[in-house]
């Protein structure tokens, strides 16, 4: 070996850690992962997949891609549709029971979300359903198959608005269907609650009205059979025997209690009538119609919705894109940070050498 | 002629009489100017920094085993540049010896091949012959030489092949053996066994740790430096990287 080659020898001989030279531990650019703490369980494997990820970026993103894009169509594609809504005050009580606290309790629950719940429970029944639709007016298109009982069941819907809001609204492609959709939805649970609300009611009017036509008919009876009894006998100024005079006294006192029990009748019936209405008119009290719907003249579904569909879809796309590459990194078994080795198999990792390709 | 190159693009230094670059780079010329091999800068740093290590802890080994659980991982590779890094860094000597024998073929009529180990140990040739001299005075590369399948473990535990890897240890200062894989070739172990020590190179993103696991403990018992992650490039980028402490 020439001197001139030797000089330009270096010894290294044995050296300590610390007398690396910075610059040879700088240029592996691994430096701070051999030297530095051992990582946590955590932080390797956000490394494991971030490494995952990068090292298909395209591959990975596709699930993304392909669903902001579905997404944008969906968004692009959808039917123009019209929303009426009516606004329904659900109070817990009369004006007069709010006065004077003697309200009926809804619990814990606010008046509005119970009545919304209400009609949202009864719009799933056909009862109440088909009652709707007659009351829209709908029943032609159900029956010609342009509408069906599952699209307008899924059209309506009620929602609390603050203690004793309830805002209906029905949402389909013609806004006059919407409108009447939702009006009927709003009489209809209306005229429901008050037909339940004065059930009993009824049934006593209905209960005095029969009596009371019965007791009519015995009076006019009784009227007519004492009549009859004194053309029979008529009055000729002679005295009449007693056994004719107990007869028409019998007839006589007969007509009385009839007029007596019509009379009581009458008076049970005005009664009745009375609290039907009273109870009527709490019902009303208490569902009053704020706002009756109206014809709806611009289409939903504008750019916020479309922003949030494109939305949806990219949360939806993020996370099966985040799925794919945590489930790669978690199948790929393959050593991708050095601190890999030295936590599985206990040995350090003393040479971290970088692709040539990439010089 | 006067050479040109494309626009843009640098013309690379030149190597000095010794195979080393301006930028750090290394290669390994043979007497006759061919070049058989050829280290960037990045890697020599990145190797410069293991052997610092190596150096820096138990000391390099005379003997050092290059190893690795599965084909392809860059032993050779890695080997060579070792030798090169010491060869060209320090006043050592040193010799890089192939250990994955080749499939016999016939020898064309007017061929002239170079002597190999399989010629050292089989047909005694001299240690001299089998050691190729290259540019730099102190490194010397060995070839494997033909093997055919069946005789391989018997080459592996031949006693001729422990006298000549002897005979080249008192040559040089360092021996390299390039060694096949651990879990391809059931010759490797003993191999490695002819060594002081081992170090044992994992291809970034492409060994299977239970592939690792296993080669390592095939090698259980031996001595070993260290593990080298070779190609260990990350498309992270360094920002996060670094917010990640990695």
């Amino acid at each position: 070996m020439s001197n001139a080659r030797r000089e330009r020898v270096v010894h290294y001989g044995p050296v300590a850690a610390s007398q690396i030279p910075p610059n040879v531990a700088r240029s592996t650019g691994r430096a701070s992962t051999i030297e530095g703490p051992p990582e946590g369980l955590t932080r390797r494997a956000l490394l494991n997949v971030l490494e995952t990820f990068y090292r298909r970026p395209i591959v990975y993103l596709l699930p993304l891609v392909l669903l902001t894009a579905l997404g944008a169509l969906t968004a692009l594609n959808a039917d123009k549709e019209y929303r009426s809504a009516g606004v329904l005050n659900a109070s817990a009580g009369s004006l007069l029971s709010e006065i004077t606290d003697q309200s009926p309790s809804y619990g814990f629950e606010r008046p509005s979300t119970v009545t919304a719940r209400n009609i949202n429970n009864l719009l799933r029944t056909a009862v109440f359903l088909s009652t709707v639709i007659d009351e829209a007016g709908l029943r032609d298109e159900i029956e010609l198959g342009v509408l069906t009982t599952d699209e307008i069941r899924s059209s309506i819907n009620a929602k609390g608005s603050g203690d004793t809001l309830v805002s209906v609204s029905a949402t389909t492609a013609v806004p006059e269907w919407s409108q009447a959709l939702a009006g009927a939805a709003i009489h209809s649970f209306v005229g429901y609650v008050k037909g339940q609300d004065i059930a009993d009611a009824t049934v006593r009017v209905d209960t005095y009205q029969k009596l009371t036509e019965d007791s009519r008919t015995r009076l006019e009876e009784a009227e007519a059979a004492l009549e009859q009894f004194l053309i029979d006998n008529p009055d000729t100024g002679v005295v009449r025997p007693v056994l004719v005079e107990l007869e028409a006294g019998r007839l006589a006192t007969a007509q009385r209690r009839a007029e007596e029990a019509l009379q009581e009748a009458e008076t049970n019936l005005t009664d009745a009538r009375l609290a039907r209405d009273v109870a009527a008119t709490v019902v009303d009290r208490q569902l009053r119609i704020l706002d009756e719907p109206e014809v709806s003249g611009s289409p939903v579904g504008g750019l916020r919705d479309k922003v949030m569909t494109v939305g949806i879809f990219m949360v939806l796309g993020v996370i099966l894109s985040a799925a794919f590459v945590t489930l790669a990194a978690v199948v790929d078994r393959s050593i991708r940070i050095p601190s890999d080795i030295s936590s599985k198999f206990g040995l350090e990792v003393l040479g971290v050498v970088p692709s040539a390709r990439r010089s | 002629m006067k050479l040109s190159f494309s626009k843009g693009r640098k013309a690379p230094a030149p190597l000095d009489e010794l195979g080393g670059r301006a930028d750090g780079a290394l290669a390994i010329l043979l007497e006759d100017g061919e070049r058989v091999h050829m280290s960037a800068s990045r890697v020599t740093s990145a190797l410069r920094y293991f052997l610092a290590r190596v150096q820096a802890g138990t000391g390099l080994p005379r003997r050092l085993a290059i190893t690795s659980a599965l084909h392809g991982e860059g032993v050779t590779y890695v080997t060579r540049t070792l030798a090169a890094i010491i060869a060209y860094d320090t006043d050592s000597t040193v010799a890089s010896i192939d250990l994955n024998w080749r499939r016999p073929r016939e020898q064309e009529p007017d061929e002239v091949r170079p002597s190999t180990l399989v010629d050292a140990v089989e047909r005694g040739a001299p240690i001299e012959s089998i050691l190729r001299e290259t540019t730099n005075p102190r490194l010397f590369l060995v070839d494997s030489g033909e093997v055919a399948l069946a005789r391989r473990p018997g080459m592996a535990r031949s006693r001729g092949l422990q006298r000549v890897i002897n005979q080249i240890s008192e040559r040089v200062d360092h021996v390299l053996l390039d060694v096949p894989p651990v879990l391809a070739s059931s010759d490797a172990i003993l191999l490695t066994q002819l060594a002081d020590a081992y170090a044992f190179v994992v291809r970034h993103g492409t060994t299977a740790s239970t592939q690792v696991e296993m080669a390592l403990e095939e090698l259980r018992g031996m001595e070993g430096c260290g593990i080298i992650l070779n190609r260990a490039d990350s498309n992270v980028p360094p920002r996060l990287r670094r917010m990640l402490g990695a």
